[in-house]
């Protein structure tokens, strides 16, 4: 069974100078273990798809189901409960809670999970540790560099597990070493537990290394292709 | 507690702190509301205390025996025929401090061509320094102990132009034959008490010299009572008798504490609201501020109820701090106002004249209310911009931060 699945999805918005459609009708699932890369130009409807496949919007028309539960059917509760429970997201602009802790941060999601606190903080040092972070665990945010709180960002999307990781310009912030140690760790998560994972991105380092690639252009799929590796 | 309630709470302590300026100033306006509030609760307290203490003090005691319709018509010829059984009775009853017979009635003091109208009240001297505190009111002179001593008010005398240790013609006409008597007194005293019919308009002389001068036999007017508790008054009642506590006697007491308590609402909801607007001023722009933090936290997974949660976490930790700077800011003032007081010269209320600095009175539980009732008001007003932020869609916050 597909992870994510979008039937004739689209995304309005009404604007001042009329209806913009971010989104027009898209059709195409996400199966489990996709390592998947969406490109395409500005303005084109990435993040708007983001969105929707990340539960955080729904569709104005047609039909957007992740594990089968099709989003029209669920209220906010429902929604909250599903990002917690099936979906990591790194966002491009870091977004840690400024006044959490790194590890805090990382536990965030497992403390909504209600997973006990010493095995919290057990997990979330792990995965600090797999991401290179494991002597910052006790910094703010502001106490560390854009590679580092991308990498907080990113621990805090793989530490609970998700079904779904959702990523937005992962590596837009990091040096190449950093944003190849990162995409290492992914792929060998996707490979070891078949997470999903659905980037958004112009890096051509990351492009290389999908398996999907799709792209889109006006709010439409131009190309969908799956390659070889 | 739950672990996820733990760290709400923890995280709203750290988000109060994010920006300590803004916190601070938040925190001042509550404090600063806190010591307003407390301030004029006591001393609108304390002006309520000190009127019922100089009435009390200066004439009511805890109150009167009367004859039946004296009350209601002040006449003369309204007596307790047997006035000195009737205070015998009363001191024998158990409960009773202390009791002093009064006579009263109209009449008129001269001195060469200077005359005023007083009302003639007499009292037995040494019965009476157990009902009311007149000699701590002396501001010349002495006690009287002579029956042709009289205690003029200060007013009076300044009016008249009287000096201790001088003469004073008392006039009044007898109550049966309607005939007018004079006697010579000498002033053994003059009373500041802040009771005006005292200080302006009264002679008070010893008692068997009213009830010879107003042909009163052994009658009394009234019986003034100390009592242990207000319950025993009602057991000195008898035939032909009224018995009134000073509640009664003095009904504007209950007026100005209606209006007291009407003003000071009026007031407390001023202040209540003017605060109001400051927090949810200031939560409102933090809420902007942090809109996209939300998002953040909406996104990976928060229930719109727990992000409620912790913002209200947030003003209850605002609404604690304000109120324990309100209680460090209000002790020092208070307890000078407590002890100290505030002079009021010439400030009357209730027709009392406030001869004391007015002292600020509060008790415990008013304080705690005052300081609870602050702190539901910082989350009341935070539950508004709580149900905002709850209802602002993830994917609208996140925007604000690309």
């Amino acid at each position: 069974m597909s992870v994510v699945s979008l039937r004739g999805a689209t995304r309005y918005y009404e604007t001042k100078a009329g209806i913009v459609r971010a989104l027009d009708g898209v059709t195409f699932d996400i199966d489990r273990g996709d390592f998947m890369v969406v490109a395409g130009p500005s303005g084109s409807g990435k993040t708007t798809l983001v969105n929707l496949i990340g539960a955080l919007d729904k569709p104005t028309s047609g039909v957007v189901s992740i594990d089968g539960r099709s989003l029209a059917d669920l209220d906010g509760k429902a929604l909250a409960d599903l990002r917690r429970d099936r979906i990591g997201f790194v966002f491009q602009a870091y977004n840690l809670v400024p006044v959490l802790t790194a590890i805090e941060n990382v536990e965030y999601v497992m403390l909504l999970q209600g997973v006990p606190a010493a095995e919290r903080r057990s997990r979330a040092a792990e995965m600090l540790g797999e991401v290179g972070l494991g002597d910052l665990l006790d910094r703010r945010p502001d106490a560390l560099s854009g590679g580092q709180q991308q990498r907080v960002a990113v621990a805090r999307a793989l530490v609970a597990r998700p079904a779904l990781v959702l990523a937005d310009e992962p590596t837009a912030n990091l040096d190449s070493a950093a944003s190849e140690a990162l995409m290492d760790l992914m792929a060998t998560l996707n490979e070891r537990h078949r997470t999903t994972f659905v980037f958004c991105t112009h890096d051509p380092a990351l492009m290389a290394r999908a398996r999907r690639l799709m792209r889109l252009r006006d709010g439409r799929v131009e190309s969908d292709e799956r390659i070889a590796r | 507690m739950s672990d996820a309630t733990r760290t709400a709470w923890r995280l709203a302590w750290r988000n109060v702190w994010r920006n300590p300026r803004r916190t601070l100033i938040t925190c001042a306006a509550i404090a600063l509301g806190m010591l307003a509030m407390l301030l004029m609760q006591g001393l609108v307290r304390g002006m309520g205390a000190r009127l019922v203490e100089t009435l009390t003090d200066s004439w009511l005691a805890d109150g009167h025996i009367m004859a039946e319709g004296y009350r209601a018509a002040p006449d003369v010829e309204i007596r307790i025929p047997d006035g000195d059984a009737l205070l015998a009775r009363v001191r024998a009853t158990p409960g009773v401090r202390a009791a002093s017979g009064r006579a009263l009635g109209p009449g008129m003091v001269a001195i060469g061509d200077r005359s005023a109208a007083v009302q003639v009240v007499g009292v037995d001297f040494e019965a009476e320094r157990g009902v009311t505190t007149w000699e701590d009111g002396l501001v010349a002179g002495a006690w009287p102990t002579d029956d042709r001593d009289v205690l003029v008010g200060h007013d009076l005398a300044d009016e008249l132009d009287l000096e201790v240790g001088g003469p004073l013609v008392l006039t009044a006409a007898h109550v049966v034959t309607g005939e007018l008597d004079s006697v010579r007194l000498r002033v053994a005293g003059l009373l500041r008490v802040g009771d005006p019919r005292l200080d302006r308009a009264a002679a008070i002389v010893p008692l068997a010299r009213a009830r010879a001068v107003l042909g009163l036999g052994d009658g009394l007017h009234a019986v003034a009572v100390r009592v242990d508790d207000p319950a025993v008054l009602e057991s000195l009642g008898g035939p032909g008798l009224e018995v009134a506590p000073w509640r009664t006697l003095a009904p504007v007491v209950e007026q100005m504490e209606n209006l007291q308590g009407v003003s000071f609402g009026m007031m407390l909801g001023i202040v209540g609201v003017i605060l109001a607007l400051g927090i949810l001023n200031t939560l409102t722009m933090a809420l902007i501020d942090r809109l996209p933090e939300f998002g953040i936290l909406r996104a990976l997974g928060t229930r719109p109820g727990r992000l409620v949660q912790m913002i209200l976490f947030e003003a209850l930790h605002l609404g604690l701090v304000g109120v324990a700077l309100g209680l460090l800011l209000t002790a020092p003032i208070y307890a000078w106002a407590a002890t100290s007081g505030i002079p009021m010269p010439g400030v009357e209320m209730g027709g009392v004249e406030f001869t004391h600095p007015l002292r600020a009175d509060l008790e415990w539980g008013e304080v705690l209310g005052l300081a609870a009732s602050m702190v539901a008001l910082t989350v009341a007003v935070a539950g508004i911009t709580a149900a905002r932020a709850a209802r602002v869609r993830p994917v609208d916050a996140l925007r604000r931060s690309s």
